[in-house]
């Protein structure tokens, strides 16, 4: 294989395997800190790596996103504050699972769900990346459009509790993720003539806000109850073997989803888990057990997270074409190091192809090692006093917002979404759907809109495509299937204790 | 115990005295001397890694390298809203010529569209740098030849031929020219995104045809006994002379549709900057596009290092406002109102969850206040203390810290730490349990290290500004 042993050396040289190290260590740093991300750190350290060897850059890059994705569960399962986007469904069992006095096995599951995500879907990204170059060209406006529709239909399954607030929640955010520029049509709407608005509310201040800084201000309303948190107990973080096997259809089916939502453009690593974490209570046999620090869920979440990376870098690679900022910033670090990202990297820059896949493996089971030795270290955070914790997480909240465009907008934009978030949740209206409807709903429209463009206004290639039909007949099963349930098992939320 | 304390004070007390301390040097360097003796900031109105992005990038290096700058050079990336974000903050900062853009056409046609009321007009060109020739690709199978047969097609059969050209983006108006130049002729214009995107649709037989650049062709083209329904063709070049890296492409003047679109980078400093300061900035852009390292990267990444200043520069502006002008009777697109649709749809989900909510609380009993999705199973057993007072004075805290960031009379490190300091203080006296001086002394240092070594990392290690 022509550049495979180039991947190989370079990967195998000091300077690879300190590079994967530090890259894994600083994105698994960063992910853990509520309100800094993997995305902001890698379009922060992507000028840097300018003037360094390509292979090694891209390395650096990759280890950094799969650190980050990882990290983002600590601070979930300690503080009930996600430290990246793709773990806020881990806060869902992780969080309850720790405060029942079992952080360590918690981490621990998350940590070798992780792996196990990660793994699966690099065998995915190996052998995938070149079919997939052929198949996606077979997707047009419509197909997009009923895939995403599949995907929506998470909304009324996610949650829990009342149906109608969980709709009304993923209504809310794809509503509130319409301001800006139409792109089908290249005009702005609902901007209320402020050009700041021009692009509507970006997604990681939304994300901060709703979930870090909301949690922050709940932290701060009832500090006395925060005070007595999570006592890391002498559980072993260390998962046995059986364990593994007991959750092995779980694992094997979440880290299939993950990947699968993670090869979707623009969906991305929160959509996979909360879409593996929904089909992982559907399948169980202790649907109720959901929400209260089910193992189970924990796992869903976690495996399905880090698979999303491999899926995502299946069309990246196949097809230059990136599935979310973080995709788009390595897609323009190709470019920088003098590669043309496009069907053709396979062909004429293996060595890189190979690399980008190599330094996922390591930096995975780095990651892994990392995690798994110092989660005892780092769980000493909970006992940090709130009144030193807090603000300063606060501030990174407020920097991360800032840094990505540079503008305090961003940051009100955050403040704002916090206090929503806030009075949703006291309110009892759950954020998981508001989040699916936010990232999914432009994504619909967009498609939807370009293909009312393309066939002349009509609608019928929904149903006359038969890619289309097959993923609305999808929903629909998956509509019905989630309703007739809820009556028969009542049980599957909060609202009925 | 008492060791660790000790060690803790003494880290942290280095580590402020070090941040402190770079922190006033830094302050002092930018005294009154003359243009330019702080940073410049470059804004580029796309994300990181984009192809303007990547153009700048290569332009900063060629500059700092060469060490033609005697500051800092910095690039910012403010993307969203097709180009406005950053226009706009660039358009409303001080014309000093320590922040600047780099732009292309899509500054004008931003105003034809309605997305922005101002456009070139609202700006100080500084020069042209570089530009890449755009071209109308369709699959290789594809029964056009050449524009004429494409033309002629969209003439027989008006609204058939899917043309992929983003709505209000300079090529969305090359596309109006193009069907302008034979009466009658009309494609369906769909808006599809970035050139994967559309080279994926291409491939797929969803589009037939579209605008791309030429870097996009010579990417995606794969030649060489590629089955034709896998690989796309080039039918016409909108340049005024055929490219030497296509020579077999004929230019679509040529043809008989004289339509030019090109992708050039043009640079720009708020209006009223002083012409010392525009000419200076032009004279150092001029200087690193006859760098031979430049170049060869230009070359790379397919930009024609072409460079145009001055008078010339100012009619190339205005010929390329009235081009787009020409055409600028935009079709009113006819797509459904889905904003409308959905307000409708969660008005009416509102009422049923307040129906819902009504209905339930007669039935069930009063639940919890802040119950969260998460904590349902335990908070039951912990005894809570709502402090709305504390928490309201907590964002008002936040939100103070962020006005005075916004209104920049401080400098961000000592706001930041004292927002550290007070929002923490505001938690420990709203706790009510005693807290010892010592814990006000962490505290503080806790402040300081994060205002300080926040700036600091951002500063000298990513080289990006904060507020």
């Amino acid at each position: 294989m022509p550049g495979f042993e180039e991947a190989l050396s370079t990967l195998a040289s000091p300077w690879g395997v300190s590079v994967v190290v530090i890259g894994t260590a600083l994105g698994i740093f960063v992910g853990a800190i509520p309100g800094l991300t993997g995305t902001m750190l890698i379009a922060l350290v992507l000028p840097l790596t300018y003037g360094a060897d390509p292979l090694l850059s891209m390395a650096f890059l990759i280890s950094i996103y799969v650190g980050a994705v990882s990290g983002g569960m600590i601070t979930a399962t300690l503080l009930r504050m996600p430290g990246t986007p793709a773990s806020i469904i881990t806060t869902l069992d992780g969080y309850p699972m720790a405060r029942n006095g079992r952080p360590g096995r918690a981490l621990g599951l998350g940590v070798v769900s992780s792996l196990v995500g990660g793994t699966i879907s690099w065998f995915f990204l190996v052998l995938l990346t070149s079919p997939i170059a052929r198949l996606s060209s077979e997707f047009g406006f419509f197909e997009y459009f009923s895939l995403v529709m599949m995907a929506l239909v998470l909304i009324a399954t996610i949650g829990g509790g009342s149906l109608a607030r969980s709709l009304f929640s993923g209504v809310l955010g794809i509503f509130l993720a319409m301001p800006g520029v139409n792109v089908a049509t290249g005009q702005t709407r609902l901007t209320f003539g402020i050009t700041e608005m021009n692009d509507g509310f970006q997604l990681l201040p939304v994300l901060i806000g709703l979930f870090a800084v909301n949690q922050i201000l709940r932290d701060i309303y009832q500090i006395e109850q925060t005070d007595e948190r999570i006592q890391l107990g002498g559980e072993s973080v260390l998962i046995r073997f059986a364990d593994v096997m007991k959750q092995g259809v779980n694992l094997v089916r979440s880290s299939v989803i993950g990947t699968w939502i993670g090869i979707l453009p623009g969906i991305g690593a929160n959509i996979g888990s909360v879409a593996a974490y929904s089909v992982a209570r559907s399948f169980s046999k202790t649907p109720d057990q959901f929400g209260k620090g089910h193992e189970e869920g924990i796992v869903a979440s976690e495996a399905a997270n880090n698979a999303t990376i491999g899926g995502a870098l299946i069309p990246l690679i196949a097809m230059g074409l990136p599935g979310s900022v973080v995709e788009a910033v390595l897609l323009g670090a190709l470019v920088i190091h003098g590669l043309q990202p496009g069907p053709r990297l396979l062909e004429e820059s293996p060595a890189m192809v190979y690399t980008i896949m190599g330094a996922m493996l390591i930096a995975n089971v780095v990651m892994a090692v990392i995690m798994l030795g110092s989660v005892r270290w780092l769980a000493r955070v909970v006992h940090i006093p709130r009144s030193f914790l807090l603000p300063v997480i606060l501030s990174f909240c407020v920097i991360g917002s800032f840094a990505l465009s540079h503008r305090l907008f961003d940051v009100w934009v955050m403040i704002g979404f916090a206090i929503l978030g806030f009075s949703m949740e006291t309110v009892r209206i759950p954020l998981p759907p508001f989040i699916i409807g936010f990232v999914l709903g432009p994504i619909a429209e967009k498609n939807l809109s370009l293909g009312l463009q393309a066939s002349g206004g009509s609608y019928w290639p929904i149903v006359t495509s038969p890619l289309s039909l097959l993923f609305i007949a999808i929903a629909v099963v998956m509509l019905v299937g989630s309703s007739l349930r809820g009556r028969i098992t009542p049980a599957n939320g909060g609202e009925s204790e | 115990m008492k060791i660790s304390w000790i060690l803790w004070h003494l880290t942290t007390s280095v580590a402020i005295l070090f941040l402190v301390g770079w922190w006033t040097m830094q302050l002092g360097n930018s005294a009154g001397s003359p243009y330019p003796n702080q940073p410049i900031q470059v804004v580029v109105p796309y994300a990181a890694g984009g192809g303007s992005d990547t153009f700048v990038r290569i332009l900063s290096r060629g500059i700092v390298d060469e060490k033609r700058l005697p500051v800092p050079l910095v690039i910012i990336n403010q993307d969203g809203g097709i180009g406005t974000i950053g226009s706009r903050e660039v358009k409303d900062s001080d014309p000093d010529g320590y922040k600047i853009l780099c732009h292309h056409n899509a500054i004008i046609t931003a105003k034809l569209v309605g997305t922005v009321d101002y456009g070139p007009e609202a700006f100080e060109p500084i020069a042209m740098t570089g530009e890449m020739s755009m071209v109308i690709l369709v699959r290789a199978d594809s029964p056009y030849q050449t524009v004429a047969d494409l033309l002629r097609d969209a003439k027989d059969h008006p609204q058939d031929i899917r043309f992929a050209a983003n709505k209000g983006a300079p090529a969305y108006f090359a596309t109006l020219q193009l069907e302008k130049t034979l009466p009658g002729a009309e494609l369906r214009i769909v808006s599809s995104g970035g050139g994967a995107d559309r080279y994926a649709k291409i491939l797929g037989g969803h589009l037939d045809a579209g605008i791309f650049s030429l870097s996009e062709y010579l990417d995606f083209r794969r030649g060489n006994g590629t089955p034709p329904d896998q690989d796309v063709r080039a039918i016409a070049l909108l340049g005024l002379e055929r490219h030497e890296s296509i020579p077999e492409v004929p230019t679509a003047t040529e043809m008989g549709s004289p339509v030019l679109l090109s992708n050039a980078n043009y640079w720009w400093a708020p209006k009223g900057t002083p012409s010392d300061v525009v000419d200076y900035l032009a004279d150092l852009l001029k200087a690193t596009m006859e760098d031979e390292t430049v170049r060869a990267e230009l070359q790379r990444i397919r930009v024609d290092p072409s460079y145009d200043r001055g008078e010339s520069l100012q009619q190339r502006v205005n010929e390329t406002v009235e081009q787009f002008e020409s055409v600028a009777e935009q079709k009113q697109a006819s797509l459904p109102d889905f904003s409308l649709y959905l307000g409708l749809i969660l008005a009416g989900l509102f009422g049923w969850m307040l129906l819902e909510s009504l209905v339930g609380k007669s039935v069930a009993g009063e639940p919890g206040v802040g119950k969260s999705v998460g904590g349902d199973s335990v908070s039951s057993h912990i005894r809570m203390m709502l402090r709305p007072r504390v928490a309201i004075a907590s964002l008002v805290v936040l939100c103070g810290y962020v006005s005075l960031l916004g209104l920049s009379w401080f400098p961000f490190a000592p706001l930041t730490a004292a927002m550290v300091v007070t929002l923490g203080g505001t938690m420990m006296i709203g706790s009510h349990d005693s807290r010892s001086r010592n814990d006000w002394l962490v505290l503080v240092q806790l402040g300081l290290l994060t205002g300080f070594g926040v700036e600091c990392v951002f500063t000298l290690v990513l080289a990006t500004p904060l507020p």
